[in-house]
């Protein structure tokens, strides 16, 4: 077949796709990836354009077929280069090609057959690829995120959500920041995310061929089944959303027939308790306990809104009360943490807090991080001196109990074997309760009068296999698929016992005879998931009318559906932040990376270096050391920065495409940590000569032109352009410095290390005084360089780190100068030096102030630290307006806040803190220059903040 | 819901842990449950979990018959490497935990299976289910090819572990070394204080008995594995020189850098103390059939040695030791040689 004959086929196929669409009221986009060829009849089509374009370039006549030709190369894209791949089975496109020509021709499809448009940031930067990857759906690479996704938020599929396409793909997006940026900024497109998902989760579902051609539904799942964790996460995802549809919300406990002596209130289920703060406690010494607070795992709070999710993955959180006060970022989603209490909390309030807290969160953490106001609480003993919660508070025989109060305890406690006990938590009084094997009614009478009941007669315990969870008090959950057998005996003869098993709305009843004390066994075995509660009734033959009873909370719960993941170990976990760096994130140190697990286990940690973008071919691999449990920040910041020394593995960095970091042990398993290069409209790469490196500048999208610029240490305010050889490469040698490519919407920086060293000095970082800027387009220019040298990747060699570090310290000196005087620069230095206090610049600042105003400048200050940007933003704008530096009026308040925002991101910039310098545009220039005092309010606040984390760092680490 | 008998109890439970046969009759049947009932328990105490697999048979055995039952089953997972035990930083004691789930290549069919998933949950791929048997504490997978094997183990999540990994033991050194490296590190020799529920591994008594080796009233003078009693959880494991009834120097177990457990390091010592003490510890050789031999043993060995044995042997208890591998005949010369040069051990 001939090209124009593909193009007639699909232009029909097409036409005739998007006409059943729209007679069936279907309006959603058509993509060109539901062409319907097969792999053979996708061959013969890229043989006839391999042909056409070894002799000439792409021809528009043809659009269809180049559409469908670039939306499957789109769909095996991995984050590698696009065109590359692009030209690999077409070898005459490297002479004819048309980047552009690709736009235009999916555009034209977007007009004819109404094609997905992209959108959002991602379309910006990327203004051509953008185009055959939005129509690829779901590209071949990214749908083990989405598969993995999808198992991770399973617990939040209902039914309502499953028939909202966009609500799921909102939830999918909050969730995806443990998944790549490409897979990120797909998750953004909400409704066709959400289509996909549904799609892939309710395959039987009759609306599931309305989202997308069955055919290519077909083959995204089969290509998705064919990873094997995919294929095992999806499966879960969709058990989840097949018990979703069917049985609705499962974790909803229903009601049951009210028991005859009920003491307490409905039981809780097994999650409501994992959502929820439970109290145990411990024996430290004789007389001596501790009380611990297990606290829920908060990961199910995530997906219900975005701004929590950022707070949990971004912010430290505070626990007052604990011997522990402070926890990293994910601490509380990814771990149950457990707690010794030094103080006895508040009831109903929080003993969790994260700083600064968004709407809403405080009141759900009150909800499942307090405990409530019962004001007493009774705690069994085991033997490995753990005391578990008894919500019953009813004793047993032969059994130890530690009970605590907030109210003090008689001083003659009249309960035989019961003495007070010291708690290492302030607040409580405590008695310790050894309870005889044989207890008088006086016991029990004196046992009531405390609050507590004491149980006699029947024992009920699972026997044969175990359980999820037994209190040995009333309350037992088991796994579905377990034998659910209870063995019955009592410590009294009885002729026969009765079983009464209510469920919801109905009541089953068995009654055996009993041989002497038991035991008796009893199979619940063919029990669903669900509540239920069993009534056991003794009938004592002495006494036909004397009867003893007792009940058991029972819980049938899903099996684990736990996938065990080749990348993820089982007995440790490895936490960074961001969630998933990039290579250039990850090199620059601008990565936490903390690991937890049992104390003391060591790991080992393997960095591999690839020159592909899907990990597959190996460049480079190396030990890198050993770390102990648990690894905090420094210590892996420690590891990684001797590998970063090494020659080799800079020379293998600079050649990456994706970098590998694996941990393992082989007593808790391996975790494994990918990272690739950003993917970006362009970038630099350097190889390392002898004595030079060579600089080339690799296009991911289009060829519109690109100005390239050089800066050196010593002016690091000065730029100079240059040019790149025919073969597009520089060959720099000498005293390396700052390359720049730039267009209008981005730009790629990069600090080149030196090649030649003419003395010790030259080592050195140079720091320039450079003059400060009066005027705002000047003042422009300065903050554009500190931009440029602050965002810069860095190949990682310690001196050039340095020089840089030289050249951001001459530049925002320059720039604090500028807008805050020369009088402050000096005795910020003196500050700085310790030559004088804080105390100082406040002083500078307040007094400068109308007198009205500086009680609340200085409250603001000595606040600064625990407010968010946008409170500061908020409390400038009232100084602003009472200083008369801003009217009245809604655009002039934006213009405002947006200015101040800017500039504290300018005037905060640390050397080492990896935080990006936002561009300052004129408008925020000029209310700089316009007035000095605002901005050494906003400059104090930043050094305020930074010496409060510096404090708060040197706790931790004393802690 | 309805009314079962014991035997339709066990048998429940025995078939729900993948048995054709009762639970409680064999030691496989035996480790099954325990694997069962740690993955569920874990992280907690040993004396916990064993209290937990005695309550489970509540009515399905003797409670004292239990107790004897799961005596070895504990310290056999953690031999096999089932288990861990992992420091429990609150409280400075010991918890056990599961081991990630691994496979470790044997043969060109052959793969042992280590480790757990919580909650009962199985990680083996349903296509390997039926090649799974139980020998012992060990679990098997026999297949065609162990390299194609593993690497679909190792698609479903299984840490691959190598056999050098694995089993890496001391390098060969002189006992008398072995000894001396440890005597160096009791440098000081002052009065340490008084040391909590101390008691010694007495040297001069029977290397043959071991349990009746230890002396917690009287101590001889002399360098000592001993254990000591520490706030709560399980004793620790230290050497410690005794002059006059007092220690004069401690050294705890385990110590920096050493890869097993404490009480590795501590009979790896021990073995050392007995040699140069001209006592030696023993093995005996029984010929069991012509095709295998017994190795009996009278004191416990590091869980190196087991991993090694658990690997080309098989663990058995005998009448009269206190445990014993079984090794095909052609295989027990070299056990043997490993036995001399790396524990010094002696023949009986």
């Amino acid at each position: 077949m001939t090209l124009n004959s593909w193009q007639e086929l699909l232009v029909e196929y097409f036409a005739a796709l998007r006409q059943r669409l729209d007679a069936n009221g279907n309006r959603r986009p058509l993509f060109a990836l539901e062409h319907k060829l097969d792999p053979s009849k996708f061959g013969e089509l890229v043989q006839e354009l391999k042909i056409h374009t070894d002799n000439t370039g792409p021809a528009d006549r043809h659009w269809a077929v180049w559409s469908v030709y670039a939306t499957e190369i789109g769909y095996r894209f991995c984050g590698d280069e696009y065109w590359q791949t692009f030209a690999e089975d077409l070898p005459g496109w490297a002479k004819h090609e048309d980047r552009n020509f690709i736009r235009n021709a999916l555009y034209r499809f977007y007009k004819q057959f109404q094609g997905p448009v992209p959108s959002g940031n991602w379309a910006k930067t990327f203004t051509i690829i953008c185009w055959p990857i939005t129509n690829a759906i779901l590209p071949k690479d990214l749908q083990k995120h989405l598969a993995s996704t999808l198992y991770d938020i399973r617990d939040s599929f209902t039914p309502d959500l499953l028939s909202k396409p966009e609500d799921l793909g909102r939830l999918i997006a909050v969730n995806a920041d443990r998944s790549s940026s490409r897979f990120r900024r797909f998750a953004n497109e909400h409704e066709l995310v959400g289509r996909i998902a549904v799609a892939l989760l309710r395959t039987e579902a009759e609306d599931a061929n309305d989202l997308l051609e069955p055919h290519t539904l077909k083959r995204i799942t089969q290509d998705l089944l064919a990873v094997h964790n995919a294929r095992l996460w999806l499966q879960a995802a969709r058990q989840r959303a097949s018990n979703a549809t069917m049985h609705g919300v499962r974790t909803k406990s229903f009601q049951r027939p009210a028991p005859s002596n009920a003491s307490e209130g409905p039981a809780r289920t097994i999650e409501e308790c994992r959502e929820r703060l439970e109290l145990t406690a411990r024996k430290t010494a004789e007389d001596c306990w501790s009380i611990k607070a297990i606290l829920p795992n908060l990961s199910h709070l995530e997906s219900q809104n975005s701004a929590f999710q950022t707070t949990f993955a971004t912010r430290r959180s505070y626990i007052d009360v604990s011997d522990r006060t402070h926890f990293a970022p994910r601490a509380f989603t990814v771990n149950r943490q457990e707690v010794r209490l030094k103080d006895w909390p508040r009831p109903r309030k929080s003993i969790v807090r994260f700083e600064p807290s968004p709407p809403g969160l405080c009141e759900m953490l009150d909800r499942s991080c307090a405990i409530d106001d019962q004001g007493n609480y009774l705690f069994r003993l085991r033997e490995d001196n753990e005391a578990i919660p008894i919500r019953s508070r009813t004793l047993r025989p032969d059994s130890q109990y530690l009970f605590v109060s907030t109210r003090p305890f008689p001083a003659s406690i009249v309960l035989h074997g019961s003495k007070r006990v010291r708690l290492s938590c302030e607040g409580l009084d405590a008695l310790y309760i050894e309870v005889p094997e044989h207890v008088s009614s006086f016991y029990v009478e004196a046992a009531q009068r405390l609050g507590l009941e004491v149980r006699t007669g029947i024992d009920l315990a699972p026997v044969g296999y175990p359980t999820r969870m037994w209190t040995g008090d009333g309350e037992v959950s088991w796994n579905l698929s377990s034998p659910k057998i209870l063995g019955v005996t009592t410590n009294i003869e009885v002729s026969s016992i009765a079983f009464d098993l209510a469920g919801e709305n109905w009541v089953k009843r068995i009654e055996s005879p009993i041989m002497g004390r038991g035991p008796l066994f009893v199979d619940l075995s063919d029990l669903g998931i669900g509540s239920y509660q069993l009534r056991v009734t003794t009938q004592i033959p002495s006494a036909s009318t004397t009867a003893i009873s007792g009940e058991l909370d029972i819980e049938v719960v899903a099996d684990s559906d736990q996938v065990l993941s080749p990348d993820s170990a089982q007995g440790f976990k490895v936490l960074t932040s961001p969630t998933l760096p990039t290579l250039e994130q990850l090199w620059s140190g601008s990565t936490k990376i903390e690991v937890f697990g049992p104390f003391g286990a060591q790991i080992s940690v393997r960095v591999k270096f690839y020159s592909d973008a899907e990990a597959k071919i190996v460049d480079w691999d190396c030990p890198a050391g050993k770390l102990t449990l648990p690894v905090r920040d420094s210590d892996w910041n420690s590891l990684f920065q001797r590998l970063k020394e090494n020659r080799q593995a800079q020379t293998a960095y600079e050649r990456a495409a994706s970098c590998r970091l694996v941990f393992r042990s082989i007593d808790l398993g391996e975790s494994t940590l990918d990272c690739e290069r950003e993917f970006v409209p362009f970038r630099w790469s350097v190889r390392t000569k002898n004595s030079s490196q060579m600089l080339t500048l690799v296009r991911n999208d289009s060829r519109e032109s690109i100005s390239l610029m050089r800066s050196r240490y010593e002016r690091p305010d000065c730029f100079e352009p240059f040019v790149l050889d025919a073969k597009g490469e520089s060959e720099e040698r000498g005293p390396g410095g700052l390359v720049v490519a730039r267009t209008d919407s981005s730009f790629a920086a990069l600090i080149l290390p030196q090649t030649t060293m003419s003395s010790l000095s030259s080592l050195g970082a140079v720091i320039t005084h450079i003059q400060p800027r009066r005027d705002a387009r000047g003042l422009v220019a300065l903050s554009d360089s500190l931009m440029l040298w602050n965002d810069a990747e860095l190949l990682g060699d310690p001196i050039s780190l340095r020089k840089r570090n030289g050249a951001i310290e001459s530049l925002k000196s320059a720039v604090i100068e500028s807008v805050c005087g020369s009088r402050w620069l000096t005795l910020e230095t003196d500050v700085e030096n310790g030559r004088k206090s804080l105390y100082a610049l406040t002083t500078m600042v307040t007094s400068t102030l109308p007198s009205r105003i500086q009680q609340t400048v200085s409250d603001i200050f000595r606040h600064a630290h625990q407010l968010s940007k946008n409170e500061l933003a908020d409390l400038a704008l009232d100084m602003a307006k009472m200083a008369r530096l801003v009217r009245d009026s809604e655009s002039e308040m934006a213009a405002f806040r947006a200015a101040f925002l800017s500039l504290l991101g300018i005037l905060s910039v640390e050397q080492d803190a990896h935080a990006t310098v936002p561009k300052l545009d004129e408008g925020a220039a000029h209310l700089a220059l316009k007035s000095q005092v605002l901005m050494q309010f906003i400059r104090l606040v930043g050094l305020i903040t930074r010496r409060h984390r510096a404090d708060e760092q040197e706790r931790e680490a004393t802690a | 819901m309805k009314i079962l008998s014991r035997s339709e109890v066990v048998d429940a439970s025995s078939s729900h842990l993948g048995l054709f046969s009762s639970f409680l009759e064999s030691v496989e049947g035996l480790a099954a449950f325990a694997r069962r009932v740690a993955s569920y328990q874990t992280p907690c105490t040993e004396f916990f979990l064993r209290r937990s697999l005695v309550e489970l048979v509540a009515g399905l055995e003797d409670k004292e018959a239990a107790r004897e039952k799961f005596e070895p089953v504990i310290e056999g997972l953690l031999d096999q490497g089932d288990l861990l035990e992992v420091e429990d930083a609150d409280n400075e004691s010991l918890l056990l935990s599961l081991r990630a789930p691994s496979a470790l290549h044997i043969s060109r069919t052959k793969i042992l299976l280590l480790g757990l998933l919580p909650e009962g949950s199985d990680p083996l791929p349903s296509e390997f289910q039926s090649d799974l048997t139980f020998r012992g504490y060990a679990r098997l997978l026999t297949v065609e090819d162990s390299t194609e094997a593993l690497a679909k183990l190792h698609m479903a999540g299984f840490l691959i572990i190598s056999e050098e990994e694995w089993s890496q033991s001391p390098a060969p050194m002189d006992a008398k070394k072995h000894l001396e490296s440890y005597l160096n590190r009791l440098r000081t020799d002052t009065p340490v204080g008084h040391l909590e529920g101390l008691r010694i591994l007495d040297q001069r008594r029977p290397v043959s008995y071991y349990s009746g080796r230890w002396e917690s009233q009287h101590f001889p003078d002399g360098n000592h594995v001993a254990r000591r009693q520490r706030k709560y959880g399980n004793e620790s494991w230290c050497f410690v020189r005794i002059r006059d009834g007092i220690a004069h120097a401690l050294l705890d177990f385990p110590t920096k850098h050493f890869r097993y457990r404490a009480c590795d390091e501590a009979w790896h010592l021990q073995q050392a103390i007995d040699s140069v003490a001209q006592s030696p510890q023993r093995y005996r050789v029984r010929e069991t059939s012509e095709q295998d031999r017994v190795l009996e043993l009278f004191s416990p060995i590091p869980q190196w040695a087991h991993r090694r044995w658990n690997l080309v042997g098989e663990q058995t208890s005998r009448p009269g030791c206190l445990f014993a591998y079984r090794f095909a005949s052609e295989a027990i010369e070299t056990e043997i040689s490993f036995a001399k040069t790396r524990m010094w051990l002696s023949p009986l």
